[in-house]
């Protein structure tokens, strides 16, 4: 197997309420390192599920998940990230009645070394120094852009070699839905890491992709470059309204 | 006459306090009201009857190891009432515990009898002293200290130890605590061994004081709960407050009303606080 590839799910068959209705009929994603790779689709289609798949919130039914060539199919949330593999559900989620620090230090609660936990938090706050800032606040008292900007700096406490976004932009205002977007660049162009991007926003998540998933009925419909799903004018038409 | 009243409140208080926040504490982790938290209070006092007077071991270490038996059977609580069905209906733990609870009751009775037992050896403990013309003995003040001491401790551990912000996280959002890789089974395992730890030295306190039996979780278990909704559920501070309120409420009570409606006041306040402000002084706003 190709060593360059990360994440690997080969015909991921997932459900939520029983195996007679399954969310994704056997659906193969790859994602190489140090790329962005976006899951796009109409509502429904089993984005968030082949992510949630991943993180036990939906069950697998078939297929396996690989990372790093290991497989990761069965094992519980809790594990994930000491492999190195963080999660930004949708909502984001945040301990809300915590601090903007104390979530960052729980986001690295997996690290007990108190050196190495100072020396990640220096570096979430060096990318993102409103962080630090405003690091006393309470989580829920922020914005939601804000709480983004959290969610993100609270995944990457992890040192992460692979993160999944469920919908990162969701219920922001279009200027936030930017930033957030940017923050995503940036945080690729610094720790290095590979993304699998769920998003709505798919002019947005195309901008920044190097390739593309289209999923529909809970399976993949197109795989490629964004340059190469826009040359397919009908797919735009019929999947991306 | 006043002080005394008031003196009076703070010690029943502190002894509800600390079962409130048990209480509170495991609500939070699991969503669970534990109805075997009075029992867990009750195994404290026992533990510490079977070491100090039936073992004879002094009384440091009797009081250490009770202590910690209270924790060890708070986890054992999890182990078995409550793990197990984590993922069905929130109805099905309500009900283990409610078994756990008359287990351990009928367990203990099977052990030791159901006649109350004393645990003073040294009377002095119990011989009361005046200051500021308040009535006290020693142990009723021990009771005032430990208490308020061991909330402060365990506030400071919430906050800036690495498993106190993990309980936290947890209580939280449970998903996203297992998403940052905090191992969220061994949390709760730690919060109920605090709750029965923080139960087990009420019990071993109130237990001096009056004498214990095996059915004396029963009313400190339903006067914690009332204070745990009181001070609103899942808010620790709330349920500190809770019990110093409920405490008070008797006692005033007692002595301003009628002594015979002691237990009642609690009750009544517990009809009141549900009617009129279910989510208590401290708690959540949604």
């Amino acid at each position: 197997m190709d060593s360059n590839v990360i994440l690997s799910i080969r015909n991921l068959q997932a459900f939520y309420t029983g195996p007679d209705n399954p969310a994704l009929g056997g659906v193969s994603i790859s994602v190489n390192r140090k790329e962005i790779v976006a899951l796009i689709g109409p509502n429904g289609a089993g984005k968030s599920t082949v992510l949630k798949a991943i993180f036990k919130e939906a069950k697998v039914n078939k297929g396996e998940i690989l990372f790093e060539e290991a497989d990761i199919t069965r094992l519980p949330a809790g594990s994930l990230a000491e492999l190195g593999i963080g999660f930004i559900p949708e909502g984001r989620r945040l301990f809300g009645s915590l601090t903007v620090e104390e979530n960052l230090d729980m986001g690295g609660f997996i690290f007990k070394d108190k050196e190495k936990l100072r020396s990640n938090k220096e570096r979430v706050f060096e990318l993102f120094p409103f962080l630090f800032e405003n690091r006393h606040k309470l989580a829920k008292e922020l914005s939601g852009g804000e709480q983004q900007m959290v969610a993100f700096g609270r995944a990457l406490m992890l040192k992460p070699k692979l993160l999944l976004m469920d919908e990162p932009s969701l219920g922001l205002a279009p200027q936030m839905t930017d930033r957030v977007f940017d923050m995503i660049k940036t945080i690729v162009g610094t720790f290095g890491v590979s993304v699998l991007l769920v998003e709505q926003n798919v002019k947005k998540a195309m901008e920044i992709a190097h390739r593309v998933y289209v999923l529909n009925l809970g399976r993949v419909a197109f795989e490629g470059t964004p340059k190469a799903l826009l040359e397919t004018g009908d797919l735009r038409g019929t999947y991306l309204g | 006459m006043l002080a005394q009243f008031i003196t009076n409140g703070l010690i029943s208080g502190g002894a509800y306090s600390l079962i409130a926040i048990g209480y509170t504490m495991i609500y939070g982790i699991g969503k669970l009201i534990n109805f075997a938290h009075g029992e867990l209070y009750m195994g404290g006092a026992y533990c510490f009857y079977l070491f100090y007077i039936v073992l004879g071991w002094d009384i440091y270490s009797s009081t250490l190891l009770a202590v910690i038996a209270g924790g060890v059977l708070g986890m054992g609580l999890e182990r078995v009432a409550y793990r197990p069905f984590k993922g069905s209906s929130r109805l099905v733990p309500l009900i283990t515990t409610i078994g756990a609870s008359t287990f351990l009751r009928a367990a203990v009775t099977l052990l030791f009898d159901l006649n109350t037992k004393s645990l003073l050896k040294n009377a002095s403990f119990q011989e009361p002293f005046s200051i500021l013309g308040i009535n006290i003995t020693p142990v009723q003040g021990l009771t005032i200290v430990v208490s308020l001491g061991l909330m402060s401790l365990l506030t400071v551990v919430l906050k800036k130890t690495r498993v106190g912000k993990a309980i936290r996280a947890t209580a939280e959002d449970r998903a996203s605590a297992s998403y940052v890789g905090i191992d969220t089974d061994r949390i709760t395992s730690i919060t109920f061994a605090i709750g029965g730890l923080m139960a087990a030295v009420a019990g071993i306190l109130v237990g001096y004081d009056q004498n214990i039996s095996p059915n004396m979780g029963i009313l400190a278990g339903f006067k914690g709960f009332t204070a745990a909704v009181l001070g609103g559920i899942g808010s620790i501070p709330g349920a500190a407050l809770g019990g110093i309120c409920i405490g008070l409420a008797e006692n005033l009570g007692a002595a301003y009303i009628s002594s015979a409606y002691k237990d009642s006041i609690s009750f009544a306040m517990l009809v009141l606080v549900l009617l009129y402000k279910p989510r208590g002084i401290l708690g959540e706003k949604q």
